[in-house]
């Protein structure tokens, strides 16, 4: 596993080949997993609890709007540039390009790949263009610029959160302010845990044998539709999906009334 | 994935034939086109499989090499997939526009088999943390018509249930450990395909999903959900693409379509593996 | 003393922002209302990334820069087995809108990311903070190796001042697990983490040098340049001086030929800045 990763310029001081020293550990974790004797999570919280949230804007100088978002220790900042002129081809709708960047400190492990980036881009842009009223900027494109400064989890959620308060402060019109949530579950759905920590997440390399999998779901609260949904792991059947939707949009309100105080502060 | 572009006129007629249960080619919005899967086709790999469905033709090879395990899975084997839209498959992968497409769908196909633990890797491993088997998995898109994610795990299904992977013994112990494989070309394991998955697609016309939606179909949709099916309808992943979006009634009723969907298209797989002839060496 | 911002004045910096700025200062004003001496505050956050061994977030203004440091193991080269390496990277992170927009701002336009990788390299080995021999664990076999990376966060000043803060401050607030060895295999023990041992450290201050309109040998010097007026001006300089007033660093880019009295008075100037920041960094780190 090569430490300097893609686009690392300083190679020539870079030794050829690191190791995380997460993969050297000399103790094993004791207790893995999720909920302690008292039903309760590792950090206290009950299943259905969500983390508190700590969002700010106006940071980033220079760009059109900005705006930054703590979900626990999940930390999501995200500018706005634009509508403006763009070189692409005529179109009658404006465009929507949204970039997901990983900073270098972000993830325990590994950050993620380029094409994991794009990917995570590709579902954001996807589900927060359904919001934005693109026909009041024909011909012009808005840049939604993400950057993850530290994954503890959700953090899909805490990037759509972010975007859409850093549009909702920008001037551009929109039909609906996107809210999301990510819940993981386990077995036939028995616990679904909301808001899950980087640790409660199902991933391959986690040891966790509570989880087997997690749902995102970003929802349009006013107009009542989902724009987005991304779930991975084995769901017992199409209902265990339906209930784990139902978790997510309801964990999805909880944040809408939180980001909708917060700009209800900042009017 | 849509290209075509379309008239007002023809949008118009394809939508009121998803109200009325009536589409174009005369199926109802649950229909699934017939596909052809043949396996066994290329010689020099461990196990291929070629699909054609209306127009869209896919085919894929796998081969199995010894390697290096993941460092955070050493005790596992692995998968890598590769797909390939090459230029002739449709005009607009000229030059290198195919390549994002490509890279796209290898994605899927790797988070699917990664996150539903369908096949044990573990068995692939040789020795933990040193060797193991690595299959790689080569798709090549030989004509583009629109519904290739579900026709591309189709395939990769039908050529991983017919991959051979020769046995070998592992003499020695600890640092000196050597591997041997068998000289009998016949001596070989098979991969326990059982529990793989296969995408369906189903796109929003309106307000209905439909599934297996033609190119003219995809092209005026509002979005996809692409859900991954196991053979007892479990959900693998769901993911929904494109720009539109939709109610929890829609949703869940494409679930549960989606769901009954998978298990017949599994069972057509594994009709056609059984019935198929064995690939004479 | 503060400009008033009438609506006459508002337009005039909307139309013409180089004639704005050109005649504030030299009349002798800032747009910010500062003296041509004086620096904006700088506040300073460490350790707020879990998943990094150690990192500084600082704003000098509207300028946020943030800097994580991750340790992972490697092994030393052949040439030189007792020491570890330090990996920097400074980047221009996407939320900045500088890479898209083209030279926006007294950060794009005088470093991109590469000269600011280089020069802050450069200033972080020869000052001599972090000897690579205390990043060895077994000589010739496994030692260290630091990955810092500072991502700029927002432009709006002297990028290259708060880069080098957090820089230095995301490593002195670093913590290292303990690694054992076994029959040649590193063991890491989360349980006990050790700060790194630092010497001196730099602390970088940088001007913006214009030519006076009113007379020609004159040069103005302003400290802490904000974007408008680094865009206006058409030199830098940046100097760095240790926490123990020495000068390790001085980089000169572009702009009208300075006397020496001029960089005197630059040197001096960047000496009081670091008794500030040595003392901003004492008070946090607390």
């Amino acid at each position: 596993m090569a430490g300097a990763g893609s686009g690392r310029r300083n190679r020539y001081l870079a030794p050829e080949a690191t190791r995380n020293p997460l993969l050297c550990l000399k103790e094993k974790k004791e207790d893995n997993s999720i909920l302690r004797s008292n039903q309760l999570r590792q950090d206290g919280r009950s299943c259905t609890d969500i983390r508190p949230v700590s969002i700010q804007s106006g940071i980033v100088s220079h760009v059109t709007s900005s705006a930054y978002i703590e979900l626990g220790d999940t930390k999501v900042l995200c500018s706005i540039l634009g509508p403006r002129h763009t070189q692409k081809d005529f179109n009658l709708e404006g465009q929507v390009l949204c970039q997901v960047k990983f900073a270098p400190f972000s993830c325990h492990f590994q950050k993620p790949s380029q094409q994991e980036e794009k990917f995570m881009s590709s579902i954001i842009s996807e589900a927060i263009v359904g919001a934005i009223r693109t026909e009041t900027f024909p011909k012009l494109e808005t840049l939604v610029n993400i950057v993850v400064l530290e994954n503890d989890g959700s953090m899909l959620t805490a990037a759509i959160l972010c975007a859409s308060i850093a549009l909702a402060t920008s001037g551009i019109e929109m039909k609906d302010l996107p809210t999301a949530c990510t819940v993981s579950y386990s077995d036939k759905a028995s616990n679904i845990y909301y808001d899950p920590t980087i640790a409660e997440e199902y991933s391959t390399a986690n040891e966790n044998k509570d989880v087997i999998g997690y749902k995102s779901v970003v929802y349009l609260p006013l107009l009542r539709e989902i724009s987005g949904v991304y779930q991975v792991g084995v769901a017992e059947s199409h209902s265990v999906s339906s209930q784990l939707l139902e978790a997510c949009i309801e964990g999805g309100l909880r944040y809408h009334e939180r980001v909708r105080q917060y700009l209800k502060d900042l009017a | 994935m849509a290209d075509r572009i379309l008239s007002d006129f023809e949008i118009s007629y394809i939508k009121q034939g998803v109200l009325a249960d009536m589409r174009s080619d005369g199926r109802s919005c649950r229909d699934y086109r017939s596909f052809e899967l043949r396996s066994g086709i290329v010689s020099n790999t461990s196990g291929s499989a070629e699909i054609k469905l209306e127009r869209t033709n896919i085919l894929v090879g796998v081969k199995a090499e010894i390697g290096q395990p993941n460092p955070l899975n050493p005790n596992k084997g692995r998968i890598e997939f590769f797909v390939d839209c090459s230029a002739l498959a449709s005009p607009k992968f000229e030059g290198r526009r195919g390549e994002d497409l490509g890279r796209n769908l290898a994605h899927r196909l790797s988070d699917l088999y990664e996150n539903s633990n369908c096949i044990d890797l573990e068995s692939l491993s040789i020795i933990p943390g040193q060797d193991c088997w690595i299959i790689y998995v080569d798709a090549l898109v030989l004509e583009y018509s629109g519904g290739v994610l579900d026709c591309l795990s189709i395939a990769v299904k039908g050529a991983l249930a017919n991959t051979k992977i020769p046995k070998l013994t592992v003499i020695g112990e600890g640092e000196e450990q050597e591997i041997e494989i068998s000289d009998n070309p016949f001596d070989s394991t098979s991969i326990d395909t059982n529990n793989v998955p296969v995408f369906v697609s189903l796109s929003l016309i309106g307000n209905q999903f439909i599934v297996d939606a033609s190119h003219e179909e995809e092209a005026c949709s509002l979005c996809q959900l692409s859900v991954g099916v196991n053979h007892k309808g479990s959900i693998c992943s769901i993911l929904k693409e494109g720009a539109g979006s939709f109610k929890h009634r829609q949703y869940n009723e494409a679930i549960s379509l989606a769901s009954e969907i998978g298990v017949s298209v599994i069972e057509k797989i594994t009709l056609t593996n059984n019935t198929a002839p064995e690939k004479m060496l | 003393m503060v400009l008033s911002q009438t609506k006459m004045d508002l337009d005039f910096r909307l139309l013409f922002p180089e004639e704005f700025i050109k005649q504030i200062l030299d009349e002798g004003y800032r747009e910010d209302g500062r003296s041509h001496n004086q620096t904006r505050s700088t506040t300073l956050t460490v350790g707020s990334f879990k998943s990094a061994d150690g990192s500084a977030v600082v704003r000098i203004g509207g300028t946020c820069v943030a800097c994580g440091v991750k340790g992972e193991l490697a092994n030393p080269r052949a040439i030189s087995p007792k020491d570890g390496f330090i990996v920097l990277n400074v980047e221009y992170s996407l939320v900045t809108g500088s890479e898209k927009l083209g030279a926006i701002g007294g950060g794009e336009k005088f470093f991109s990311s590469q000269s600011l990788t280089q020069i802050i390299q450069d200033i972080i080995h020869s000052s001599k903070f972090i000897n690579l021999e205390h990043l060895c664990i077994e000589e010739g076999k496994i030692c260290w190796s630091l990955n810092v990376d500072v991502v700029v966060l927002s432009c709006d000043g002297p990028v290259i001042d708060a880069c080098v803060l957090a820089a230095v401050s995301a490593l002195k607030n670093a913590t290292l697990p303990s690694v054992e060895i076994e029959s040649e295999k590193p063991l890491v023990s989360m349980a006990t983490r050790n700060h790194l041992k630092t010497g001196q450290y730099p602390l970088m201050t940088s001007f913006a040098i214009h030519k006076k309109e009113v007379s020609d040998t004159n040069i103005g010097v302003l400290v802490d340049p904000t974007d408008d007026e680094a865009q206006y001006c058409t030199g830098i300089v940046c100097i760095a001086v240790t926490n123990d007033q020495k000068l390790t660093g001085l980089y000169k880019y572009g702009g009208p030929a300075m006397t020496s009295d001029d960089i005197q008075k630059c040197i001096r100037k960047a000496k009081k800045q670091a008794t500030i920041l040595v003392k901003l960094i004492d008070n946090t780190m607390k």
